[in-house]
């Protein structure tokens, strides 16, 4: 156990996280060359796509040094702010955290949150000054910036260059001498923490764990704390290596894998403790915090009949996903589909994408709305997070929606283009701090509700990619909020209703009415489009009425062109939703998501 | 009842840039015309025994038929009398473009039946038939209805484009007019369609085509010029005069019975749909090998006559009558499409009266018939 050194990686994105786990994986010799694929920790195609590490991934490898071998498990975490619970998950399983500083962007936003977070776990943090092959490389600035900032000493810390590989051997010397070994009892009753999960059709549910007492082998009748009267016996255990290795056994501080023919999903629960059930421990380990979700949508399958696929595939992403929340739903446009809870736009808009490429489901989304408190004239306070569940406007007293304390960080000549921003988004300023001439922290309280649309692509576009944003929800602030519906033909569409400050309704109505407008195809009669708050309409367009759709020259009695024509059209209406007498195709639903203020 | 015939030319002295028909430019018809005959006997023949088809209304279409000199069309005309029972009052209408035959010729053709017309004009523009590759002017069409009317035979159709690159109303109207000086009783209508492939589908990218709602408007602009004349709109793209309706086509629409022969034809006997390959050289080498040169054939299924015949019923003016469905398919046409009929009647998007049922909008037929049939 003494050889053991269990650490993770963190950084803000875009800081070499992945590139620099590469470069340990080769160095250590777990991979040939030839096999070896940049960013490889990053197995879901989207992460490759976008360059991004979504989920946390281990990876066990064997280092020698000085004569002795040690086992090195390293987890991947995600850099970006709504994956923060994926890194806090990782941190409970590991002792150090390699703290990865782009040393030509300096301490960033991300940075400091997780940083902060590993610090909360008492890991060990290993500074690591990255991309030093670069230009605009300031080392000795990043230096004072990790000691200024974050209060650490990074004056000896390794100073590398994962892209070219140069200086990696320090990175592995720092990370033996300074992670503390594991502390476990090999012999005590099992204590495993379950840090993911991933189901796998032929072996079910594999529990991603950090042993931390006793030993799991083929064999062992195991229980889990959180699932009671249910046990299992373990089939397989393992490592990653990176790809899944058998292991004899697994025993204290070593972190792996275990299958347990564990067929129901629901059995099995992140942060829960599994144990013997011969001699189980008296005490689970501390699990973790329970995320809550803060950016809600409906999502629906687009073939109505695909119901119950969306349900399986939710719940099988939910395993690998925790923070994913969902609840049955019903729409009056949309059918049977869900309500589903996300830590913020880039995850709904991961669990989206990987619903339609995991589970190939075509998706129909509704806008994305947080939770608001809604306080009626009786005196109650109801939490609402989907737009049709409001009370009636004379029903409601006040209401309040969930603001959050922005730090964005970013180079001083973008202060202007980034408080304009936050000003159009109803911000409140707070503060401008000065890290250094080079770099300022622009402080806001802004509504959540704001932050979820486009915040991130609009701050990113105004700082040419510089600035960087983090974020935690405060509380919450009484504001003049209403719904807003859309009306097609006269009748209302549930699922195009949205919450929205007073001052923008009469903007974002018009906007819809015109997407909406162009979405819909024209159709036998011509169809209003209106905008409404509580039944006053305030913008409104039309689709004209059809007038042609045949007409082609029947060439020569051929027939079967013409079926094929109907055939044709008969399938496009199959994709469509029905309004009252509206045919509305499943994009018209999504277009009104992507609105340019 | 007698079945209808189809006989399809596909040559042409030039290329029309909207065309995505089969036709094509060639000096030989010879070995076409072989084996075009040979089709003939074939498709005459049925289980081993020569039965004669008995027939009413023969179609020459292409193509440009009219390009058949004198002797090619008596041999094709001689082989469907010998295989087929032609009855005396058939229709045989041809297909002929101005500039394609001369004042002999026509008269030959009139001399061996032909007693219905269809000249190819499109539009009375000189510049917009140039800028369509058409290969004559207005003035070749005159002289070519001229040269019919001379030759005896006075059931003459003209066939106009609608939603042609720089066309106006004004042009609709004065292609109406012209038609209309020398009293013509059948006039089709067709709406330009861009096929992907043709000249025009590049070319309508730089042109400013008219949009689908200008098309309706010039299409119901000269329905309405039509009617003043005395043409009424018996199916969606052809008007005529009381009584010269072409009895072909209407075979097509109340689900009769048509032969097809030539490359790329489309015909319906007892049920079955074909359609013959397209390529003329694979034609031919079929043909050679006595086999029929059929690239697709369907034997429709009950539900989907159902369908056919509604969706084609309903293209036509008077409707479809429910007396027929129920004679042609012994359900009731309520019992099949009742509720939904009913449900477009309230939205005003189909009329029943008695037995009837009408369309008010046939230029939305399409989507009227989603609603009616899936």
């Amino acid at each position: 156990m003494k050889n053991i050194r269990n650490f993770c990686i963190i950084a803000h994105i875009d800081h070499g996280k992945s590139t620099l786990a590469d470069r340990l994986i080769e160095m250590t010799g777990l991979v040939q060359s030839r096999d070896m694929e940049s960013q490889l920790l990053d197995s879901m195609d989207l992460e490759r796509e976008r360059g991004i590490t979504i989920k946390l991934t281990p990876v066990r490898m064997q280092y020698n040094y000085n004569g002795t071998l040690y086992t090195l498990n390293l987890i991947d975490t995600p850099g970006h702010v709504d994956f923060n619970y994926e890194v806090s998950r990782s941190l409970a399983a590991c002792e150090s955290a390699l703290l990865v500083v782009d040393c030509s962007q300096g301490v960033e936003a991300q940075t400091l949150a997780n940083c902060y977070l590993a610090i909360e776990h008492d890991l060990e943090i290993i500074p690591i000054i990255n991309k030093i092959d670069l230009m605009s490389a300031r080392v000795e600035e990043t230096v004072a910036e990790i000691h200024d900032v974050i209060g650490l000493d990074a004056t000896n810390s390794p100073r590398i260059s994962a892209k070219e590989g140069t200086n990696i051997d320090q990175v592995l010397k720092a990370i033996i001498e300074q992670t503390p070994p594991p502390q476990g009892d090999d012999d005590a009753p099992l204590t495993a923490l379950i840090f993911d999960c991933i189901y796998d059709n032929y072996k079910g549910v594999i529990c991603l764990v950090r042993i931390k007492d006793g030993t799991v082998r083929v064999g062992t009748r195991i229980k889990m704390f959180q699932t009671v009267g249910k046990s299992f016996d373990v089939t397989e255990v393992g490592v990653f290596a990176p790809k899944m290795l058998p292991v004899n056994q697994l025993s204290a501080g070593e972190v792996g894998y275990i299958c347990a023919s564990i067929k129901t999903i629901t059995d099995t629960n992140v942060g829960d403790t599994i144990t013997n059930v011969d001699n189980p421990a008296k005490q689970p380990l501390p699990g973790y915090k329970k995320v809550l979700p803060m950016v809600f949508c409906g999502i629906y399958p687009a073939d109505g009949s695909k119901y119950n696929d969306l349900r399986d595939s939710l719940e099988k992403l939910k395993l690998n996903d925790s923070a994913l929340i969902y609840e049955p739903d019903t729409s009056v446009a949309l059918g049977f589909g869900f309500r589903c809870g996300f830590l913020g736009l880039l995850h709904m808009e991961i669990i989206q994408e990987r619903l339609e490429r995991e589970f190939d489901l075509d998706l129909v989304t509704t806008a994305p709305s947080v939770v608001y408190r809604v306080f009626t004239t009786n005196g109650q306070m109801v939490e609402i997070d989907n737009p049709t569940k409001l009370p009636l406007p004379d029903r409601i007293e006040h209401m309040e929606e969930p603001i959050v304390k922005a730090s964005i960080f970013s180079p001083p000549e973008y202060i202007g283009s980034i408080m304009e921003l936050c000003q159009d988004k109803r911000g409140t300023f707070v503060d401008i701090v000065y890290i250094d001439t080079k770099r300022v922290t622009i402080n806001y309280i802004l509504p959540l509700n704001e932050i979820i649309y486009d915040f991130f692509d609009k701050m990113k576009s105004r700082t040419k990619g510089y600035a960087s944003l983090d974020y935690e929800v405060i509380g919450y602030q009484a504001d003049k909020l209403v719904r807003l519906d859309m009306l097609l033909n006269g009748e209302m569409c549930d699922a195009l209703s949205l919450i929205v400050h007073e001052s923008r309704a009469y903007s974002r109505g018009r906007q819809m009415a015109e997407k909406l407008k162009e979405a819909i195809p024209r159709q036998m009669f011509e169809i209003p489009v209106q905008a409404a708050i509580g039944g006053k309409i305030i913008a409104r367009e039309t689709v004209k009425a059809m007038r042609k759709d045949v007409l082609a020259k029947c060439y020569g009695g051929d027939i079967t062109r013409k079926k094929k024509l109907l055939e044709k059209q008969k399938e496009g209406k199959k994709r469509m939703r029905q309004v009252g007498s509206v045919s509305v195709p499943s994009e018209a639903f999504m277009s009104i998501l992507k609105i340019d203020d | 009842m007698s079945a209808g015939l189809y006989i399809h030319i596909p040559f042409c002295v030039s290329k029309c840039i909207y065309c995505n028909f089969n036709s094509g430019v060639c000096d030989d018809y010879t070995p076409y015309l072989d084996c075009l005959c040979n089709e003939l006997i074939m498709r005459s023949v049925r289980k081993g025994s020569t039965v004669h088809k008995s027939i009413d209304t023969i179609y020459f279409g292409g193509g440009t038929p009219s390009l058949l000199s004198s002797g090619q069309f008596d041999r094709i005309m001689d082989t469907i009398c010998a295989h087929y029972d032609v009855s005396c009052n058939t229709e045989i209408s041809m297909e002929i473009n101005p500039n394609s035959a001369s004042q002999d010729k026509i008269e030959h053709f009139a001399m061996r039946g032909v007693n219905r017309f269809s000249v190819g004009l499109q539009c009375a523009d000189d510049k917009i038939l140039r800028l369509l590759n058409r290969p004559h002017n207005t003035n070749d069409f005159v002289n070519t209805i001229k040269m019919i009317k001379q030759s005896g035979v006075n059931n003459i159709s003209a066939d106009l484009m609608l939603g042609l690159p720089k066309q106006t109303s004004e042009h609709v109207k004065t292609s109406i007019e012209l038609c209309m000086s020398y009293n013509l009783p059948h006039i089709s209508i067709y709406m330009l369609k861009v096929e992907r492939g043709t000249p025009l589908y590049k070319l309508s990218k730089t042109f400013n085509m008219p949009t689908d709602d200008d098309s309706v408007d010039l299409y119901e602009q000269a329905l309405a010029l039509l009617s003043t004349y005395g043409l009424h709109r018996y199916e969606i793209s052809n008007t005529a005069k009381q009584g010269y309706e072409c009895r072909h086509n209407i075979k097509y629409w109340d689900y009769s019975n048509y032969i097809a022969v030539g490359v790329s034809a489309s015909g319906f006997e007892q049920r079955l749909r074909y359609t013959n390959l397209s390529n003329v050289i694979k034609y031919q080498q079929k043909i050679s090998q006595c086999k029929l040169p059929i690239s697709y054939a369907k034997r429709i299924k009950t539900d989907e006559q159902y369908l056919e015949y509604v969706m084609l019923a309903l293209r036509m003016d008077r409707g479809l009558d429910k007396n027929t469905f129920f004679d042609t398919f012994g359900v009731t046409y309520d019992s099949v499409y009742g509720a939904r009929t009913t449900l477009l009647c309230r939205q005003g998007l189909v009329t029943q009266n008695a037995n009837i049922v009408r369309v008010t909008r046939p230029t939305c037929l399409n989507s009227i018939l989603v609603s009616l049939l899936c």
